[in-house]
């Protein structure tokens, strides 16, 4: 099962796994490793980009996998095309992961809704 | 009819908008009219544009590149207007509209009279930064835009990473 959760910032995604879908600290980091909860996809996509990130994520969508992502883009265009294509960059990919996904939870102040 | 799409940059919005307005063609004999507002400035604005061509192609619409004017001639199509946040920055940053909310807002209840019209909008109203004052004034007023147009939707949707939130109405 593959759960995406997503989010403005600081709205208690991280919290929201941990309360809702019984994830202990030990299991969440923000990285590929052998957690179970990978939070803050947006920096893993700044940093490699998105389609390094969908690559890495594809050996994981085979067993149970927990996504966590802020949601970015809902501001003004940037002026910096790096800031403009890094959002895009984050739409694309999460847009890609959301397809994959058996769940999406959009937490918005603490409140989870399920969109999918 | 008015059916309005919104959501943040990358947000599959357009995708969603034109399946909306395939779906409702589909129904009607008008023609199937796509409304191009933006106006291209440099290579980053031409590969936008193009790609957003590649992801239409074949669908049949008829392209109308309307950056300062929508056209209201059509009657009985469905027409996607792609996007109202351009359509206002031209409004109020090129052509220099002394009321563009009015100007816009007359142009799309002419166009709703006499066909179905799919507005695709923009989220830009939640990265609390801080502007100055023409920008302020922009995002306001594309806000009052947005909600006078949900108030005269029957479906207004917003795009979650392609998936459908449909906050007014049914999806068609």
């Amino acid at each position: 099962m593959i759960v995406l959760v997503i989010g403005g910032r600081a709205q208690g995604k991280t919290e929201y796994i941990r309360r809702e879908l019984n994830v202990t600290d030990e299991e969440i980091a923000c990285a590929f490793g052998e957690n179970k909860a990978i939070v803050h996809l947006e920096k893993l996509i700044r940093e490699r980009g998105g389609e390094a990130v969908l690559r890495e994520l594809e050996n994981r969508f085979s067993h149970d996998c927990i996504l966590c992502c802020d949601e970015v883009g809902m501001g003004i265009v940037p002026m910096e095309k790096s800031e403009r294509d890094y959002r895009d960059d984050v739409g694309r990919t999460l847009c890609a992961i959301a397809k994959r996904a058996d769940r999406v939870i959009r937490v918005f102040a603490g409140i989870g809704q399920r969109i999918k | 009819m008015i059916c309005v799409f919104s959501g943040g940059s990358g947000s599959g919005k357009s995708e969603l908008a034109e399946k909306c307005a395939i779906r409702l063609a589909e129904s009607r004999k008008g023609g199937l009219y796509y409304y191009a507002t933006m106006r291209v400035w440099d290579k980053e604005g031409e590969r936008r544009v193009e790609k957003h061509r590649r992801q239409r192609a074949g669908r049949g619409f008829v392209t109308v590149e309307c950056p300062s004017y929508l056209d209201t001639e059509p009657s009985g199509g469905v027409i996607l207007l792609e996007c109202l946040s351009n359509r206002l920055a031209n409004a109020m940053f090129c052509d220099r509209d002394e009321d563009p909310a009015g100007v816009i807002l007359g142009e799309v209840k002419a166009l709703a009279e006499k066909n179905s019209v799919v507005i695709v909008t923009n989220e830009v109203f939640s990265d609390g930064a801080e502007y100055d004052a023409e920008t302020e004034r922009y995002i306001d007023i594309l806000g009052r835009l947005n909600c006078e147009l949900c108030r005269m939707a029957e479906l207004v949707v917003e795009s979650v990473y392609g998936i459908p939130v449909v906050h007014k109405g049914e999806l068609v």
